[in-house]
């Protein structure tokens, strides 16, 4: 295409000087040469300039040919080194390239994870649970304990009155009977207002059910036969149902260990708060198992971007050396 | 020589083999990069250049003449180099005349025979010719007149069109015989009356 165009604005002259050389270094096509040769005989001025290229062209090829002043060879000692520095078994570079590649998916990887969590990563929905369970564990423990002081002084006061004089005692029972029940029903009350908070609907059904228990006993109150009995069950049905209310699995536990004796109603209730004590902790690892889904998110957040960093620092020390 | 197995150990990493195929063709590299370099110095350099690359690119080499293929990355270093110069322009040999005291021990003034003299003269007349012409017209004709290549080859080597190379190598020609004018008394008697 480019000779083509390049003939087109060559001379007649150039042209013949082209076929000349062409001729002369036996580079024409046989239909070319044959009728160059035809030419050739019939102009003599031609046959002139071909013999003055061809007298050019052996006095070019008259240059002497001289010696290299040195040899090229190559020094083993240089390129045998390379030539095997070259392909070496294992090359760290790639291998570390990969790496690093892995670990900044991986760690991309996590923090997507953390950020596709409602609350950011450090407000993560276990950990607000969590907390909040706790919190709300111990006002409930705090709850529990008033109600456990206010059935104890109850239960107290009714026991020495019993043991100073039985007949008052009757009477000021059926006078105090009233108060105890009314102390008994707000405690079942703030109790049901602690279990409102995490208890589920069959707990609240417990609950009912024991505060039924503590109104039935409220009409048996004013009689003189079970003042004290009406009092110590009172209290249990209170702390049961607190108990269930907060931790279904402590629950059976107090019914099963109840004495009958007086001592056996403060053993009772100090196994209650202890059992009481223990629950709420039970209750946050469980709410935080639950609701965390990757508890060592953070942590392998912060291992693997380490990582990144580390293996990012020796690849560009590495490429820099190869 | 056995020039296929040699090519197959070097392409093997053998440099041992490699360096006998080097000795083997250093004149005709260095002579090529002679002529188009125009001078010793960086004719060594662009030899030494040329036969590092290929050593490095042996293994691309799929057959055919060794030859041509050493000739084609000798004339590739040598217009490199003449590339770059022509970028960043160097002190060149015009500048080392007879005038300068430090070149002056290489002139040659021993007598001898009268037709050595005219032929020593007339190798000077073409080797100052060819240095004059331009870098792509002394290479063509370097490979087609000194080396023997055909148009094809040259083609091949020089990266450009057949018809290209017909016609650096017709205008090389002519102003070869232009320049051999001025020294009319170097030519044989009918030319000169020609001319």
């Amino acid at each position: 295409m480019f000779d083509y165009l390049r003939n087109i604005t060559k001379s007649a002259e150039e042209k013949r000087q082209e076929r000349l050389n062409a001729f002369l270094d036996d580079a024409l096509s046989e239909r070319d040469r044959r009728q160059f040769e035809q030419e050739l005989a019939q102009d003599p001025a031609l046959r002139a300039d071909l013999d003055q290229l061809r007298w050019v062209k052996r006095s070019v090829q008259q240059l002497p040919r001289v010696r290299a002043p040195r040899n090229f060879i190559l020094d083993p000692a240089v390129y045998g080194q390379r030539q095997r520095a070259r392909q070496p078994s294992w090359q760290p570079y790639p291998a570390l390239r990969l790496a690093t590649a892995l670990t900044a998916f991986f760690f991309v990887l996590a923090l997507a994870l953390d950020l596709a969590t409602p609350f950011g990563p450090l407000n993560v929905p276990g950990a607000a649970t969590s907390q909040n369970v706790a919190e709300d564990a111990v006002s409930q423990e705090e709850t529990l304990r008033q109600a456990d002081e206010l059935a104890q002084d109850t239960e107290l006061d009714t026991f020495e009155e019993e043991a100073v004089e039985e007949p008052a005692a009757e009477e000021e029972e059926a006078e105090m009977a009233p108060f105890v029940a009314d102390e008994e029903t707000a405690v079942a009350e703030v109790a049901e207002e602690a279990a409102a908070d995490l208890a589920a609907d069959e707990e609240l059904e417990t609950l009912e059910a024991m505060q039924e228990e503590s109104e039935a006993a409220e009409p048996a109150a004013p009689g003189a036969g079970a003042p004290s009995d009406a009092t110590a069950n009172a209290a249990e049905a209170t702390a049961t149902a607190e108990i269930a209310a907060l931790s279904p699995q402590a629950t059976p536990q107090p019914r099963t260990t109840l004495p009958p004796a007086d001592e056996g109603v403060a053993t009772i209730i100090v196994t209650e708060t202890a059992q009481i004590t223990e629950a709420p902790s039970a209750a946050d690892e469980d709410g935080q198992q639950a609701t965390e889904p990757f508890p060592y998110l953070l942590a392998i957040e912060i291992a693997l971007g380490v990582a990144l960093v580390a293996l990012v620092v020796v690849m560009l020390i590495l490429r820099r050396g190869v | 020589m056995d020039e296929p197995k040699l090519i197959g150990q070097a392409q093997e990493g053998d440099l041992t083999a490699y360096n006998t195929l080097v000795l083997h063709y250093q004149d005709i590299v260095y002579n090529v990069a002679l002529r188009i370099m125009k001078d010793p110095a960086s004719a060594e350099d662009a030899a030494q250049d040329a036969f590092i690359s290929a050593y490095k690119a042996i293994k691309s080499f799929r057959g055919g003449s060794f030859k041509s293929w050493l000739l084609r990355i000798v004339t590739n270093t040598c217009y490199d180099e003449l590339r770059r110069r022509k970028r960043r322009p160097q002190s060149s040999l015009d500048e080392i005349t007879e005038d300068n005291p430090s070149v002056s021990f290489m002139a040659d003034d021993q007598p001898g025979p009268e037709q050595h003299r005219q032929q020593v003269e007339l190798v000077d007349a073409v080797k100052r010719c060819m240095d004059e012409l331009p870098d792509e017209q002394r290479v063509a004709a370097v490979l087609c007149d000194i080396e023997g290549r055909d148009y094809q080859e040259i083609a091949d080597m020089m990266s450009i069109s057949l018809g290209t190379v017909k016609s650096r190598i017709s205008r090389a020609r002519n102003k070869l015989r232009d320049c051999l004018q001025g020294s009319r008394e170097l030519l044989p008697a009918q030319y000169r009356l020609n001319m």
